[in-house]
């Protein structure tokens, strides 16, 4: 494996594009039932954590990024075969295959269950699952300039869902936030670490980055992102702490698409039904683009072919959904996912770079 | 031009696979009512939409008995032709005497469900629900549920009654140190209409408000704004301000109607003491009318009504206070306030059995603002 990679111009994007790219990523299932967790670790005062886990963020971003200008134009895989040998650069790419495949799994599972839950009840898994597996294939077929298209328009599809958010804001009660100050420290910072589970998808950028056309805008564009999302995370964690009570909140699963629930126009009666249905497009960016790394990986790591591989992981996708049936095990299996991630995507990249500045200090030291 | 016809195929073939719901097939039930009818059995009316061409009577009354609510559904599924759906319930009536066991269970399937509405709205009457929906007299809604919807939404709309929808109610029975209030429908000449308010201890009802101390709860509970009250102050109290010319009109009691403006409520307890709690009620408001001819123009004679509006208003509020600690409720949510300020002093039994022992004083401040356009 070759530590940096060719990238022919029409493959190329810009890096305004990284804003869609990291941000349509992190908002996705996570964000259906992110007040709730939040709430169990930190109770009213979780918006701290959000501010604490926001600004850890914005740091693994700007690690993420400084790991990735050391390098020409490599991505995660090379540059770990290049520090630290072949073997343990293989294994850990395989770890992020992994970790990737059941993320990915469990965004489907997730969405899916939402459905059923809040609209058709009798839909089949396999119907729902077909569905998204097959506008990946189809969106993935197309390159990686629609992959990145398709979460641009995606974004714009439904941003305007957060104006909804007016209506429970009327209904909220500003006692359940006092006093504040009442979660202890420790308290706060296993908020932040819930927080960053539900915004994995920062690691898109150790992906993507040789595919940027100007790398040197690439800061701006990723820290946007990150701070949009953090907004919309507080957001929703605050009404929803002020709409429902503590006990409520604890006891309620997609405590955002609730909070949908109470809107209604006079021409629709129930918003939240319009809510569930256009989720799939808050889904959808993330199916396409972790479905994209899995390809994308999998090329690097074992030259496997492109179509091949994206035929395969959308059959292996499709039968692992059917066979997950029980709404305990899709928990089960989305807490070990975001275990995983959170060491991979918010723990190992620090270590990626401070292997990085011994190998530099110590080539320094040689040459001298 | 294939990937057009396939792309049609796949959306024809695709949207087919999700169950269909023709609406002439559907019985839309728009509000339930449910009664005790004896040991642990429940009654269930359902007002039921239905969109049939071929007759003119758009909706019916179906009553039927099960242990649970959605059991009532079931049951009810066998006396009509139509598949009865719940996605558009917006009012649930609950008999006093079924609440007096508890709303609690019904609560849990009411938020559970997904289909059903968290703005639909809650009530309880004080006569089966049967007759409540039984009753004819829909003035223009097409069906009883609907009036009573409407005569419920239009009731909190304009601030005469507190929220009473699903959302707020189980919101205030599970948050800490206060008690939810529902509104309480009655029959008068086989005409529903609402006769009050009913008082929650947690989720069981314990007793009916007057429909004049409404606007003293809804004061004190700081959700209300831009709402009249009538108050009777002493007969002679304003008796230096009366005009010369006429004197024979000043017979006889003496009432005002206010408009309030704005209000502000501020509930503080003394020396850490949840017992003695000290309330601060400011409020702005605008003369609507005065039984007896006061000259306005005359210096003091605002400063004297507002006077007389403070001492009138105080002891209602008192009068309030007594009856609510009468039924050891609190739904002024004076624990809640404490708690927001001294978290975990107080826990939910003490705050339970302290509501009797509670000693309020009262601190009003009445601004009359203005008098209309003539003086």
């Amino acid at each position: 494996m070759k530590v940096n990679l060719e990238v022919s111009k029409a493959d190329s994007f810009r890096a305004f594009y990284l804003f869609f790219v990291v941000h349509t990523l992190q908002i996705g299932a996570g964000l259906m039932g992110v007040p709730r967790i939040l709430f169990l670790e930190a109770e009213s005062d979780a918006w701290i954590s959000i501010l604490v886990g926001g600004l850890y963020l914005h740091f693994i971003a700007w690690i993420m990024i400084k790991i990735l200008r050391e390098y020409e134009n490599a991505d995660i895989l090379g540059i770990q075969t290049d520090l630290f040998g072949k073997v343990f650069g293989y294994i850990l790419g395989c770890a992020f295959v992994v970790y990737i495949f059941l993320i990915l799994l469990t965004v489907i599972k997730n969405y899916i269950e939402v459905v059923q839950v809040f609209i058709f009840p009798e839909i089949p898994i396999w119907l729902m699952a077909l569905f998204l597996i097959s506008l990946m294939v189809y969106a993935i077929l197309g390159g990686l300039r629609v992959v990145v298209g398709t979460c641009f328009l995606f974004f714009f599809l439904t941003v305007w869902l957060v104006f909804t958010i007016y209506k429970p804001i009327t209904y909220m009660d500003i006692g359940h936030f006092l006093p504040v100050f009442e979660a202890s420290p420790t308290e706060i910072l296993s908020g932040a670490r819930q927080m960053t589970y539900s915004v994995l998808g920062m690691e898109v950028l150790l992906f993507v980055y040789p595919f940027v056309d100007n790398k040197k805008h690439v800061q701006l564009p990723v820290h946007l992102a990150v701070a949009t999302t953090t907004f919309l995370v507080l957001l929703v964690t605050v009404v929803s702490i002020g709409y429902f009570s503590p006990y409520q909140l604890k006891e309620t699963v997609w405590a955002t698409l609730s909070l949908f629930k109470i809107i209604s126009f006079s021409m629709i009666e129930r918003f939240d039904f319009i809510a569930v249905s256009l989720w799939m497009m808050v889904v959808l960016p993330n199916v396409i683009l972790f479905s994209w790394i899995l390809q994308q990986s999998l090329h690097r790591l074992f030259r496997i072919n492109k179509k091949k591989s994206l035929y395969g992981i959308g059959i292996l996708i499709f039968f692992s959904s059917i066979l997950l049936e029980y709404r305990l095990d899709i928990n089960r299996l989305t807490d070990i996912t975001a275990k995983v991630g959170f060491y991979l995507v918010f723990i190992y990249p620090v270590f990626v770079y401070l292997a990085l500045l011994i190998r530099k200090g110590w080539r320094k030291g040689r040459s001298l | 031009m294939k990937r057009i016809s396939m792309m049609i195929c796949l959306m024809i073939l695709c949207t087919g696979c999700i169950p269909k719901s023709y609406i002439e097939k559907l019985g839309i039930i728009t509000s339930v009512g449910y009664d005790a009818a004896g040991e642990d059995k429940l009654e269930g009316t359902l007002v039921v939409f239905q969109f049939d061409p071929t007759t003119s009577n758009t909706s019916q009354v179906i009553s039927s008995q099960s242990e649970t609510s959605k059991g009532i559904r079931y049951e009810a599924n066998r006396l009509t032709s139509h598949r009865l759906v719940s996605g558009q319930v917006r009012l649930e009536v609950f008999q006093d005497k079924l609440a007096e066991k508890g709303l609690e269970k019904f609560m849990d399937t009411l938020s559970r469900d997904a289909k059903i509405s968290d703005m639909g709205y809650l009530a309880i009457s004080d006569v089966p629900t049967k007759e409540l929906m039984g009753s004819n007299q829909s003035e223009d809604a097409p069906n009883i549920g609907i009036y009573l919807q409407n005569l419920i939404e239009k009731s909190v709309k304009n601030q005469t009654i507190p929220e009473s929808i699903l959302s707020v109610f189980v919101r205030d029975i599970q948050d800490f140190g206060i008690d939810p209030v529902l509104p309480l429908l009655s029959m008068k000449e086989d005409k529903p209409y609402i006769k009050g308010l009913g008082l929650f201890r947690e989720d069981i009802y314990a007793g009916p408000l007057s429909e004049e101390d409404i606007y003293h709860l809804m004061l004190l509970r700081q959700r209300s704004k831009d709402t009249e009250f009538q108050l009777d102050l002493e007969n002679d109290s304003l008796k230096d301000y009366y005009k010369k010319e006429s004197d024979n009109v000043n017979e006889g009691p003496l009432h005002v109607s206010l408009n309030d403006l704005s209000n502000k409520t501020s509930i503080h307890a003394k020396g850490n003491d949840f017992t003695n709690q000290v309330v601060k009620v400011e409020i702005k408001g605008r003369l609507l009318e005065i039984t007896k001819e006061i000259d306005l123009k005359q210096p003091g004679a605002i400063k004297a009504i507002e006077k007389q509006i403070e001492k009138q208003l105080k002891t209602r509020l008192e009068r309030l206070v007594d009856k609510l600690k009468e039924d050891g409720v609190d739904p002024v949510g004076f624990g809640k306030v404490y708690n927001e300020e001294h978290r975990d002093q107080l826990t939910e039994e003490e705050w339970r059995s302290q509501i009797p022992n509670l000693n309020v004083e009262f601190d009003i401040d009445m601004k009359l603002l203005r008098y209309g356009i003539s003086e």
